[in-house]
């Protein structure tokens, strides 16, 4: 499956901003792990 | 002579039987023998011996010096800074990578050519190799001059008689087979001795035999050939210790020619180790279990993804390489060093570097009574009839008791001796008292019986028996009192009225002895504690050790620190009790002796929590106090000087002593004081802990650092279609990141870490390293983006992204581009990743914010900053090109410079969630 040429048939272009959608995916990953990890670790109960 | 060879031989060698059955054989000869002949086998005589027969019969049966272990020759030395687990992996890589990069290349082989070949990786992973086994061969050296010399500052002496010099102190090391030596209460035995003379001796033979219980002492000639070495009662043996009475005997056998000398030699040597340093092998065994794990992974998915099974061999090689924490044994050893050294600074010499987590991890503190809460320089401030009238009889027969007896003269005693040498100029009845009397014998002090007897003689043939010792034992056996000038009967109202005295006594903080004395004793044989009886009772001696000024002030610093004081003494709770109240301290509880006599341990243990201060304990009470304080969980420190204290040290996680303690005290203890001062405690405990402090800095930065490289290479190497580092730029990079580390050991701790005792917990690690660890890899992964995404389209494809070169360039234009974007992409993780693995340092150092709430130390913060512009630098500069990188375009630096701050920004976020969690970062 050409995942490229799904994108551009389904969205136009494969591009934002003029950086690629994969960058923005990627990028979007990282920050979901990031706040992920802080939400995890601050609301994990307090050792006794 | 006796002759007792003096070379060493290995354990079980039959040239070791020869020598064991030698020295069996002249024990036994000794033992059997009489005196007279022991002194004529020996060559020595009674006043013992001139230089030169001591000068001969050194070069003959060699010097008083126990060889513990092999002493290490330097290549030994060397080879064991080198030869570690770690050191042993880079060696064998390097070993792998000299075979694929330049043997393969070399010879043509899998599709190599010449042109392949390079030696750089070999060079670095050698010179990382080299670096690590000499900066560990440096330290350790280090370390154990440094030990020596700081074990040279605690003399051990013992009393020799040499012709000319009767009652010499010489070092231990000094004696020589021949010697006379003399014994007394809290003497270490300095060599197998034949004794001569000796007045009710016990020695505790634990070390050499396990029993606890003394075994008496006594000259007589002992023929019996069927019993144990140990069990000839006229012989004394290097490694055992006086307990009560006094000897003399002649030296048999020295240094490894001894019983002690023989098993140390044939036992092998090793360090006991301590908690600590098992968590420390444990830690270097997970980082190499993951690193095992690991590098076959990696290999295994950069193999399938790219096909490229060479390359993907020697990134795992390299991997393998970031992962072995090889300056981890460099780094404790130089923070042990370093410790101890600063704290000989602080007037506490380490004997065992191991103890130096042990003593940063103290909470509880049980000392004595004397030279802690008092100034130790006890007075004699009252000599009195038992009217409480100043009565010189009274001073007269302390002196004759003190200054004629044999054994070890404790405060008082020299109190008793100073005072009347003071008070010779106003009164003529006490000049020269010792000159009018002489000694006819003694009964030896000893912890049970509190007391001590001197039996003298005056010119006229009179001879007296002068005892002193504890009120109520010295009642005991006192069946007559001098009274108003007469001699009566001791009757119960009498004894009522001595008690409330020395009770007013003691509530104003007086020790209180009593003195009495028989006339003209008749003793059946030699005297001895059943003669203690019908005496008596003169008066008594009140002394004061006035309290110290600095007491309360001491205490409360420790308290600060989170080091509870207790005190256990084996004086009585009234004296306790006013010397507390006179310093400022309060008494929550006390507890006596008899007390905890009919405790259990569980009930000991719950009322030990509270008790501030345990009174009229015997030595075995104090080890028992400290016993079931350390089951409940405490770190216990003991600290005395004295003979009964050895018990409670042993018995304590570390044991604390002073430079002027006896010998056995000392030779018990694991650190000690030049002087024996709270406040001197309290500096060492400090260093101790910033010691720790340093150390587990290290230890998490490392496992935190290579959990999170795991991640990033994993993910690097499932996701790039090329490989995210060369091995030649992982393995330089390590090689800055370790050489940066190396100021660790001096870099500053928080003063809050320092409040708090620190024990060694393993799961801290564990724990650490998997919230920590991830933190950097969350911005290698920002890295890999921006570097694939956005520059490396930007300045090396014209926007077409590695994937799609294919369909934009072809042939060798395809290549080249292929190649440079790769090399861009290597050349911006090369630098974030030294820039985050290097602010890890700052980071985790301190629960506060870095740079701004608390600072690394100059030599880190120095090492740390040129290893980043150092490595920053690489990529602009022909070592750069050489290596494969390319130079980074300015804009790069746009992203790094929010990257590192967001970076920093997630990393305090996770750091103050996990002291949230766990109550502390380190």
């Amino acid at each position: 499956m050409n995942l490229n040429a799904l994108w551009l048939h389904l969205f136009g272009s494969t591009d934002f901003l003029g950086i690629n959608f994969g960058f923005w995916a990627a990028m979007s990953i990282v920050l979901f792990i990031a706040i992920l990890m802080n939400v995890v670790f601050w609301t994990i109960a307090l050792k006794k | 002579m006796f002759n007792l060879h003096t070379r060493r031989k290995d354990s079980g060698t039959p040239a070791c039987t020869l020598q064991r059955d030698a020295y069996n054989h002249c024990i036994r000869d000794a033992a059997a023998k009489p005196v007279k002949d022991v002194l004529d086998q020996t060559g020595t005589m009674l006043c013992g011996l001139d230089e030169q027969t001591v000068t001969a019969h050194r070069a003959q049966f060699s010097t008083n010096k126990v060889t513990h272990q092999k002493k290490q020759s330097l290549a030994q030395r060397v080879a064991g800074a080198f030869i570690n687990p770690f050191t042993a992996i880079l060696f064998f890589l390097a070993l792998v990578s000299a075979v694929t990069d330049m043997l393969f290349p070399a010879l043509s082989l899998f599709g190599s050519t010449p042109e392949d070949f390079d030696c750089l990786t070999v060079v670095i992973i050698l010179t990382m190799v080299f670096i690590s086994g000499v900066l560990r061969f440096v330290q350790e050296s280090r370390s154990g001059n440094a030990a020596a010399k700081l074990l040279s500052m605690i003399t051990t002496t013992c009393t020799v008689d040499r012709k000319g010099h009767p009652m010499q102190e010489i070092g231990l090391d000094e004696v020589v087979v021949g010697d006379i030596v003399h014994l007394s209460a809290g003497d270490m035995i300095p060599a197998d001795l034949r004794i001569i003379e000796a007045k009710d001796l016990f020695i505790s033979q634990s070390g050499l035999t396990g029993e606890s219980e003394p075994v008496e002492k006594t000259p007589a000639c002992s023929p019996d050939t069927d019993c144990a070495i140990t069990e000839y009662p006229n012989i004394a043996f290097m490694g055992s210790n006086v307990i009560s009475g006094s000897a003399c005997g002649i030296v048999l056998a020295v240094g490894d020619n001894t019983l002690f000398g023989s098993m140390a030699s044939a036992v092998a040597e090793e360090a006991v180790e301590t908690s600590f340093t098992k968590g420390v092998n444990a830690v270097s065994w997970v980082l190499i279990r993951f690193m095992m794990v690991m590098v076959p992974l990696v290999f295994l998915i950069n193999g399938l993804t790219k096909g490229d099974w060479l390359g993907a061999f020697l990134f795992g090689i390299s991997i393998a390489v970031g992962l072995t924490p090889e300056m981890l044994p460099m780094i404790v050893t130089t923070c042990l060093a370093k410790g101890a050294v600063s704290m000989s600074r602080q007037k506490t010499i380490v004997k065992n570097l191991n103890s130096i987590q042990n003593f940063g991890a103290i909470d509880i503190l049980c000392t004595d009574k004397t030279g802690t809460l008092t100034q130790d320089q006890v007075v004699l401030e009252y000599h009195m009839d038992v009217n409480g009238r100043d009565d010189l009889r009274v001073l007269r027969h302390a002196y004759l008791n003190s200054y004629f007896q044999t054994g070890y003269k404790n405060l008082m005693d020299v109190a008793i001796i100073r005072k009347t040498e003071e008070s010779e100029a106003e009164d003529p009845r006490l000049v020269d008292l010792s000159e009018h009397y002489v000694k006819v014998d003694e009964i030896p002090f000893d912890f049970a019986r509190r007391r001590l007897t001197t039996v003298v003689a005056d010119k006229s043939g009179k001879t007296q028996m002068v005892t002193k010792g504890a009120v109520e034992e010295m009642l005991s056996i006192c069946s007559f009192v001098e009274y108003d000038g007469q001699v009566q009967p001791l009757g119960h109202a009498l004894r009522q009225k001595i008690l409330r005295t020395v009770d007013e006594l003691n509530a104003k903080g007086f020790r209180v002895l009593a003195i009495a004395q028989k006339s003209n004793p008749s003793p059946v044989g030699a005297f001895g504690v059943k003669d203690e009886c019908d005496m008596v009772l003169l008066g008594y001696l009140a002394f004061l050790d006035p309290p110290k000024e600095t007491t309360a002030g001491a205490i409360q610093a420790l308290r600060e620190y989170g080091v509870t004081t207790k005190i256990l003494t084996g004086d009585n709770d009234k004296v306790t009790r006013t010397i507390c109240a006179q310093v400022g301290l309060k008494v929550r509880n006390m507890l006596l002796g008899p007390e905890i006599e009919s405790m259990s341990d569980e009930a000991l243990a719950r009322v030990a929590e509270t008790t501030d201060v345990f009174a009229k304990l015997t030595p075995e009470q104090k080890a028992r106090v400290v016993r079931v304080l350390r089951e409940s969980g405490h770190t216990v420190g003991f600290m005395g000087d004295g003979i009964n204290d050895a018990a409670a040290m042993k018995a304590a996680d570390i044991g604390i002593s002073v430079d002027t303690a006896v010998d056995i005290a000392k030779e018990s203890a694991d650190i000690i004081l030049l002087e024996k001062d709270l406040m001197v405690l309290e500096k060492g405990i400090i260093e101790g802990r910033k010691t720790y402090a340093n150390m587990i800095k290290y230890i998490k930065m490392t496992a935190s650092s290579n959990f999170g490289n795991m991640f990033s290479v994993l993910a690097a190497s499932a996701l790039l279609p090329f490989l995210p580092m060369m091995s030649i730029h992982l393995i330089l990079l390590n090689l800055i990141y370790d050489l940066s580390c190396t100021a660790i050991p001096w870099d500053h701790v928080d003063e809050e870490y320092l409040k708090v005792p620190r024990k060694w917990d393993a799961s801290s690690v564990g724990s650490f390293m998997l919230w920590i660890g991830p933190t950097s890899s969350i911005f290698d992964f920002t890295t890999y983006i921006f570097m694939y995404f956005v520059f490396c389209p930007l300045f090396v494809s014209h926007g077409v992204l590695y994937n799609d070169l294919a369909n934009h360039f072809s042939g060798a234009e395809l290549t080249q581009m292929q190649i440079a974007y790769a090399a861009l992409f290597q050349a911006g993780w090369f630098v974030e990743s030294m820039w985050s693995q290097t602010l890890v340092i700052h980071m985790i150092r301190t629960p506060k914010i870095p740079f701004i709430q608390s600072r690394a130390s100059a030599p880190l913060t120095l090492l740390t900053c040129t290893g980043i512009l150092v490595l920053t630098a690489i990529p602009f500069t022909p070592l750069g090109t050489m290596l494969g990188l390319a130079a980074l375009p300015l804009s790069y630096f746009a992203y790094l410079i929010p990257c590192i701050l967001l970076y920093m920004v997630l990393a305090t976020s996770l750091k103050k969630a996990y002291v949230r969690r766990f109550g502390e970062l380190l």
